[in-house]
């Protein structure tokens, strides 16, 4: 009895230590957090291969992670919650500004945000949106800010806001005459069913934004060559092809800096955000 | 005696089908509990296995935005449903993240294996762990308790409601197989009953119910062997009774055989198969001086037993080793004479089964018929001797009074004077008198030797009565008596038989009744009786006279020789008295019989009967009888004769009528004139008895010396009598015979049908 007490809590004791903090580092999961530009069973599908590719060769467990909307995603990725973060160019100058992330790479399709209104309607100008309900992702996304300031440069008055969790819900939402425009990224308009998207017309569109960005957390700074070297050779892969090519992102560029730099106004939309909801 | 319950045939079936039954029903509940508990398991697995990728679909998303509150949601609501005991989520790091239904102070419970409704825990329950995973990222793991209280219950609900139906169909079946048992069984308790009624000796019980079915058939065959044996114990009973009664029966036969064969002086053994000595009585043991021998017994081998008698006989005896059936006299030593008479025994199926031997005492026997033997030769030849004596009389007689009446016969025929043709007449009489008197004596001197035989010819009845009467006619003249005949129109044809004899016994009946018959009427009856099967016909004649009569009481000895109505009828009548004992000897020798009736002072009836054959066609041609004298031509005729009487005789007479005569004195002189010139005579009248050749061997002489196509006729003349002389006459060739003293005029008639029958018409 007593051995058998003493055997069991000595199993329990060592089980303490490896659980210990940086003993259990090598352990525990390399998470990739994805910004919820869409839904977040999505955005895990998506970013399989790279998970799987990435596993094997860090051999260490990688999870793909993502959060309900862009203020909790910029919130956990301050909190250092990733290992590396692809994300906006807004929140990736806001987490290289505010959290020390560092940017690796981005993909080689502009992006654009854009409104969109349903193809029938009467909306042609911006002041058409004028007393209208205007329908956006979270308030830190991108688009969302981008499509406020454009409302705001083109002094459309009394337009409502209404933020919804999922990009793809915008574009029904829209169609069902709940908002006058939805305000979404070209990419994601490009991916709409080609039925649903025909029902939809772009009542504007955005200069070239940077995209989603590849940050590596800070604490891993030793590794960014190893991470940056990884991702290239990801992107030489089929599986990657294959991934560029179903979501039309062609593949990684290089980050010019001044890219990210650019981004600070929107950034500051975000933090400020983020004070807002503390 | 009882049976117990189990072991009646009732009992068996319900105990049996009961187990049947109990085992049945205990497959059948541990097979739903087992397929319930399979089952259950099954679909708790299922429900699981459902469950999981549900809660994976609804964890996924909040999982990868770690929206925990979205997934504690998720498992609020999922605990809510009812079945599921708790739920939690552990995210990839190994922290519970959201949890419902049980405590986070509380470990989870370890992941079940396998399903198992036989737990002890309190809360019976399913644990279940399963990733949370989206294209093989896993994002968690979800833990789950499927709660079993409802499966256990019903487990044992249906265990129990199992147990309680199993029970009550028991008890049901038990019930209602027991009633069927009653209903089956009931006949078969009857059987029982009846057959131990059997057993105890009632062999004809109650007959027990019949039916259609199986026991009802079995009643019936049981009734049908009740009757059966019923019907075998009568028959038997009457066997035993029959057995018992023959056993008696044999008892006493046996008895009976036992005193009668100690009681018989004939001497008894019998011996088996096996030639061993079954049986022996006490004659036989003193008959064998066989008193002390004590190993005479049952059992005693015959070869032992002989050995023992082998010293007893005269001289070696062979019988012994004869086999089969036997009767001998066996000579003793001793002087006695045993009769032995040795016969097989056999079964009724013709199978032997031993021998008896019956010895008898006969020496005295044998010593009187030894005497009577010598008694009889010595009277036989007495008789012979008489008869011998009685034939040389007769012979001797008949020759002198073949002279006297051939002398007679010539003298009448001379011229004689009234006085001296009287006389002559009354010495004729005479002389036929005293001839008839010695033909009966020699006739009955015949009957007496046994000698007696009848000749068997054609002859017509009718005529032969005609004649006969004809013949008595002038006596019965003489005597104012008429002679009537009557004669049956049925008579028609030739009989065969003894013409000779019929008529003497004709001739006697009528002169008798002429005799004693004056101024009346004889009346001669002939009726023909019925044809016979054997052929014969019954030929019936009555001699009915109007005379004196007979006395009634002596009647009865009319036909017995030597015997007379009256001694006065000799007296007055005459007669030897043996005429009606030779007529009744005759009639019995034809198959007849001969009564008489008579009335005194009125008359008598003598009636007799013969059977008598009827001649066919060829044999109805008759030689004529008539004396046939009248136109014969005069013959040349040799004469042998040694008498010489008998010589001057017929030398007168034949002369007289006309014929040469050619005398010879003997045999061998009548063969040498027949020699000299065989056509020299027509005729030989040849004697029988004459020196140096008799006239038999002569005859057979002269018939070898005859050529082919002669015969002459040769006639016997004798003194001899006797048939048996004259077959001897006949078979030596000659052709007729005359015996002396004979009438000229049947001599004249034979000569002339004889010569007739030779010289063609």
């Amino acid at each position: 009895m007593r051995f058998k007490f003493l055997l069991g809590f000595s199993i329990a004791l060592l089980s303490g230590i490896f659980n210990m903090p940086g003993a259990a580092e090598n352990q525990a999961a390399f998470r990739i957090g994805i910004a919820p530009h869409t839904s977040a069973r999505v955005i895990v599908e998506m970013y399989q291969p790279l998970r799987i590719y990435l596993e094997n060769a860090l051999g260490r467990p990688v999870e793909i992670v993502t959060a309900g909307d862009f203020t909790e995603f910029a919130r956990r990725g301050l909190q250092q919650q990733y290992d590396l973060s692809v994300t906006t160019g807004h929140q990736a100058r806001l987490f290289e500004a505010d959290a020390g992330y560092l940017p690796l790479m981005t993909y080689k399709t502009d992006f654009k945000a854009v409104f969109l209104v349903a193809s029938n309607s009467s909306y042609h100008e911006p002041r058409d949106l004028a007393n209208s309900t205007v329908i956006g992702l979270s308030p830190s996304s991108l688009v969302t800010i981008w499509g406020q300031h454009w409302l705001h440069r083109n002094a459309v008055a009394n337009v409502n806001i209404r933020y919804v969790s999922a990009s793809d819900s915008v574009a029904q939402l829209v169609l069902n005459g709940e908002g006058a425009a939805g305000m979404t990224s070209l990419a994601n308009y490009q991916n709409l069913q080609p039925a649903v998207r025909d029902r939809l017309r772009i009542l504007n569109e955005s200069l070239p934004l940077v995209g989603r960005v590849y940050l590596l957390n800070k604490r891993h700074a030793a590794m960014k060559e190893r991470i940056n070297s990884l991702l290239w050779a990801f992107a030489e892969t089929p599986e990657a092809q294959q991934y560029f090519q179903k979501y039309k992102l062609v593949g990684y560029r290089k980050l010019d800096s001044r890219e990210l730099v650019e981004m600070t106004p929107y950034a500051n939309e975000v933090r400020q955000a983020l004070k807002q909801i503390k | 005696m009882k049976l117990a319950f189990w072991k009646t045939l009732r009992g068996r079936l319900l105990l049996l089908a009961l187990l049947v039954e109990a085992t049945m029903l205990f497959f059948l509940i541990s097979n739903s509990l087992r397929l319930l508990r399979d089952r259950m398991g099954e679909q708790a697995k299922v429900q699981a296995e459902q469950i999981a990728p549900i809660l994976n679909a609804a964890l996924v998303a909040p999982l990868a935005q770690s929206d925990y509150a979205t997934v504690q949601a998720v498992l609020d609501e999922s605990h809510s449903a009812k079945g599921i005991s708790y739920l939690a989520v552990i995210d990839a790091r190994g922290k519970v993240v959201a949890i419902s239904g049980w405590s986070r102070d509380q470990p989870l419970p370890v992941p079940d294996e396998r399903f198992d409704l036989d737990v002890t825990e309190k809360t019976p329950r399913y644990d279940v762990e399963r990733p949370i995973k989206l294209s093989g990222q896993r994002l968690g793991t979800l833990h789950f308790g499927l709660d079993l209280t409802e499966i256990i219950a019903a487990r044992h609900d249906l265990l129990i409601q199992g147990l309680g139906i199993a029970g009550g169909e028991l008890l049901l079946s038990a019930a209602l197989l027991a009633f069927l048992g009653l209903l089956i069984t009931r006949q078969l308790s009857v059987l029982t009953q009846a057959s131990r009624e059997v057993a105890e000796g009632k062999l004809t019980p109650p007959p027990v119910p019949e039916g259609d079915d199986d026991v009802g058939r079995l009643g019936a065959a049981f009734n049908a062997m009740s009757r059966a044996v019923a019907e075998r114990v009568r028959l038997l009973t009457e066997a035993g009774n029959q057995m018992s009664e023959l056993a008696e029966a044999s008892q006493l036969e046996h008895a009976r055989l036992d005193a009668l064969l100690s009681a018989m002086e004939f001497g008894v053994l019998f011996s088996d198969k096996r030639d061993s000595v079954v049986y022996t009585n006490h004659a036989f043991a003193t008959l064998w001086h066989l008193e002390d021998f004590s190993a005479l017994s049952r059992g005693l081998p015959l070869t032992v037993l002989l050995t023992r008698l082998a010293p007893l006989f005269s001289h070696g005896e062979e019988w012994q080793k004869d086999s089969g059936n036997m009767t001998r006299e066996l000579a003793l030593s001793d002087g006695r004479v045993l009769m032995l008479h040795r016969v097989g025994v056999h079964a009724p199926n013709q199978e032997i089964l031993g021998q008896l031997w019956i010895f008898s005492d006969v020496t005295r026997e044998k010593f009187a018929a030894q005497q009577l033997i010598a008694a009889k030769e010595a009277a036989e030849a007495a008789t012979q001797a008489k008869a011998s004596f009685l034939a040389t009389m007769s012979h001797e007689i008949r020759t002198p009074m073949n002279g006297i009446i051939g002398m007679m016969q010539l003298v009448l025929g001379t011229k004689l004077d009234e006085e001296q043709r009287e006389y002559l007449q009354l010495a004729r009489s005479s002389t036929d008198s005293l001839l008839r008197i010695v033909n009966d004596i020699l006739d009955f001197s015949k009957i007496e030797a046994g000698k007696m035989e009848l000749e068997v010819i054609p002859f017509d009845l009718g005529r032969l009565i005609r004649e006969t009467l004809g013949i008595l006619n002038a006596s019965a003249a003489s005597r104012n008596v008429q002679l009537v005949s009557e004669i049956s129109p049925s008579l028609a044809g030739s009989l065969l038989g003894d013409p000779t004899r019929l008529r003497q016994i004709l001739t006697n009946l009528t002169a008798n009744a002429i005799k004693f018959t004056r101024d009346g009427i004889i009346k001669v009856i002939v009726q023909i009786g019925a044809d016979r099967p054997d052929g014969k016909v019954d030929v019936q004649i009555s001699v009915t006279d109007s005379g004196i009569g007979i006395p009634a009481e002596k009647l009865g000895s009319i036909f017995q020789p030597f015997i007379q109505a009256d001694h006065s009828t000799t007296r007055n009548y005459g007669g030897t008295g043996l005429g009606l004992a030779i007529v009744s000897h005759l009639v019995g020798l034809m198959g007849g019989r001969i009564s008489a009736e008579s009335t005194l002072g009125q008359g008598s009836t003598f009636r007799f009967n013969v059977l008598l054959k009827k001649a066919d066609v060829a044999q109805a041609a008759l030689p004529s009888s008539k004396p046939a004298a009248q136109g014969l031509r005069p013959l040349r005729i040799l004469l042998a004769e040694d008498n010489p009487i008998n010589q001057k005789v017929a030398l007168g007479l034949l002369r007289k009528h006309g014929h040469t005569v050619h005398l010879v004195t003997n045999g061998e002189e009548a063969v040498a004139a027949y020699v000299a010139d065989a056509h020299e005579f027509d005729a030989i009248l040849m004697d029988m008895q004459m020196p140096k050749l008799d006239g038999v061997e002569a005859t057979r002489q002269i018939r070898a010396c005859e050529l082919s196509g002669q015969h002459i006729p040769i006639i016997a003349l004798t003194a001899n009598a006797s048939g048996v002389d004259r077959d001897t006459c006949l078979a030596a060739g000659m052709d007729d015979y005359v015996s002396k003293p004979f009438q000229i005029a049947e001599v004249l008639a034979v000569l002339a049908r004889r010569v007739k029958e030779r010289q063609p018409d």
